[in-house]
């Protein structure tokens, strides 16, 4: 399974998707696209909060090697939880 | 970015995977999809970018042992108010503390939006043509804009003059209005 993780970060099917969330902040989406994100906003208050957050980064790229920085670091953690829990069995 | 693996798994089967083997891993690609989101939620609250991103990292910490603790239904709910207590309390920390964050910060876990029947939200619509009309004006243009006629924010914005903040509260007060003025019609029937 450890393989394929990298793969992921997407979104589940009802989810709004990570990349297009970016896309939607650099303002690098169609008018109806950034309509959809936006009418996903008015259902979702974990959205919008994280919008309003997000729209405050002042660099889209820093803020994309944050979350590239905090899956890693998740990564590795779990990686070795799993170990010790290995050696405990 | 755009994995395919696990995308047509739910939060909620990816969480059932954990709770059969407690194989940390399931967490992993959980949690991954709310790492954005929750470092807007943290940046919204803390308003400095490294606070928010050590900020989130603690979220997942607490999180993962949290998990292995007792079983969570809904997991976006529960992640969200986690994620936005977590922020509280670093305020209280930093003495930054105020009445109104309290206010509106701290959500009690609601049943989740799913719980509502197809049946009864046909019945609402019916309502809210009605309820439309009663809101004030600003909230009825830009909800009227907004949903029925599929502007953006930005045109919105363009259109009435308000600015793209007046844009966003209108349609969040007219919202909650429309639902608020529903319910009380469909009690009185």
């Amino acid at each position: 399974m450890s393989d394929s993780l990298k793969d992921i970060l997407g979104s589940s099917n009802k989810d709004i998707d990570n990349q297009k969330l970016m896309d939607y902040l650099s303002h690098r989406l169609s008018k109806q696209d950034s309509h959809d994100i936006e009418k996903m906003m008015a259902d979702d208050d974990l959205l919008n909060d994280a919008v309003e957050g997000l729209e405050q980064f002042k660099s889209k790229k820093d803020m994309a090697e944050y979350v590239e920085q905090l899956n890693n670091h998740l990564q590795k953690k779990i990686i070795k939880k799993n170990q010790r829990k290995k050696k405990e069995n | 970015m755009n994995g395919i693996k696990y995308n047509h798994i739910s939060d909620t089967e990816l969480l059932e995977h954990f709770y059969i083997d407690h194989n940390n891993e399931w967490l992993g690609v959980l949690l991954q999809r709310y790492t954005l989101l929750l470092l807007g939620v943290c940046m919204k609250y803390l308003k400095n970018e490294e606070q928010a991103k050590d900020c989130v990292q603690q979220i997942f910490e607490k999180t993962i042992k949290e998990l292995q603790k007792y079983k969570v239904d809904y997991f976006k709910s529960w992640i969200y108010m986690v994620a936005k207590n977590h922020c509280l309390m670093q305020l209280r920390e930093k003495g930054k503390y105020t009445t109104e964050l309290n206010e509106n910060i701290i959500v009690p876990l609601e049943d989740a939006p799913e719980k509502n029947s197809f049946i009864q939200k046909d019945k609402q619509l019916d309502n809210v043509a009605v309820a439309l009309q009663q809101l004030n004006k600003e909230q009825q243009q830009c909800v009227t804009l907004f949903f029925l006629e599929k502007k953006s924010y930005q045109e919105i914005a363009s259109i009435t003059g308000y600015s793209i903040l007046q844009v966003k509260s209108h349609l969040q007060n007219g919202k909650r209005n429309l639902k608020l003025l529903i319910e009380k019609m469909s009690k009185e029937k």
